[in-house]
């Protein structure tokens, strides 16, 4: 009964921040709603063993490893992940002359995912545990088994390589996107 | 960190797991439990089966033992009565034999020994009659 409880409010506290995690790394909703099902379901089992204190870094190596399993299965099948390239070309222009669609929120979190996919998956990783879900540094480098100087650098990194992106690939959306 | 920049940020902090997921994980962990509560009562029930099988065979194997405890206490009464009888046979024998030697040691006393023991006294005595 306590157990039940005691994961109902980390599942309340973390669902969101794993799912956005589980988005930015991988293309697919279908795939990052699997990630995020299958590190709730290993936090269940797991749950008496882990420290409540670490729980939440522990969630995001577990869908890190998740993810990066998936991302190393799809790229041995036969539909090899998409470049930088092919989000190019899957930008929606079509959606971005449609003024309603443009200024529809979906649209326009599409668009800042498909900016983040540009970028690689460590810097990914730092950027949105960082700037998104609010790790700090010390967490970040446990999560992802790095120095902590190493996170910093990468999120500069990561920080410069989306500035560029940003006014470079279709500044005109972007902007118009978000101006509602 | 740049407008555009804290934009996107935004943008991404604004997306939420869909309700489906925690559904899904909640009818996992349902059918987890389901599995593993039938997982007890299957064990449970071969668990009594195998109870109950060890004390009929426990029963049973005291039932054997018993007969076999009276079965063996007849016998051994039987061999007991027997080692005596053998006994007492043996002890009678012994007795007689005993008895047969004696009365042949007394003749053979009386026949053997004594004649010449009685001679020699008559000698001493007819010899010191003459001394004297």
């Amino acid at each position: 009964m306590i157990r039940e409880l005691e994961f109902q409010l980390l599942c309340q506290r973390h669902r969101d921040e794993v799912y956005r995690y589980a988005r930015g790394l991988l293309r697919n909703q279908a795939d990052a709603e699997d990630a995020t099902q299958e590190a709730l379901l290993r936090l269940w089992k797991h749950l008496p063993k882990i420290n409540l204190f670490s729980t939440r870094a522990w969630l995001f190596k577990t869908t890190r490893n998740y993810c990066l399993d998936l991302i190393r299965l799809q790229s041995r099948g036969a539909t090899p992940p998409a470049t930088d390239q092919d989000f190019v070309e899957d930008w929606p222009d079509d959606l971005a002359l449609d003024p309603s669609a443009a200024a529809d929120s979906t649209f326009r979190l599409e668009q800042a995912r498909r900016l983040l996919l540009k970028l690689p998956e460590g810097l990914r990783s730092v950027f949105i545990l960082y700037e998104v879900n609010g790790l700090r540094y010390r967490e970040i480098a446990d999560v992802l088994g790095i120095p902590m100087n190493t996170v910093k650098v990468n999120l500069l990194r990561a920080r410069e390589r989306l500035s560029r992106l940003l006014p470079t690939v279709k500044e005109e959306k972007w902007t118009t996107s978000c101006k509602d | 960190m740049d407008d555009q920049l804290q934009r996107l940020v935004r943008e991404l902090r604004s997306e939420s797991c869909p309700p489906q997921v925690m559904d899904r994980v909640a009818q996992r962990i349902a059918r987890e439990k389901g599995l593993r509560l039938r997982h007890a009562w299957r064990w449970a029930v071969a668990l009594m089966i195998l109870l109950v099988a060890l004390g009929a065979w426990q029963k049973q194997a005291g039932r054997n033992a018993q007969r076999k405890a009276a079965v063996l206490e007849v016998k051994a009464r039987a061999d007991r009565a027997r080692v005596a009888e053998q006994t007492a046979g043996a002890l009678g024998y012994i007795g007689q034999a005993l008895l047969e030697v004696a009365a042949q040691s007394q003749d053979s006393i009386l026949k053997e020994a004594v004649p010449p023991l009685r001679e020699g006294l008559e000698t001493t005595k007819n010899k010191m009659i003459k001394n004297i």
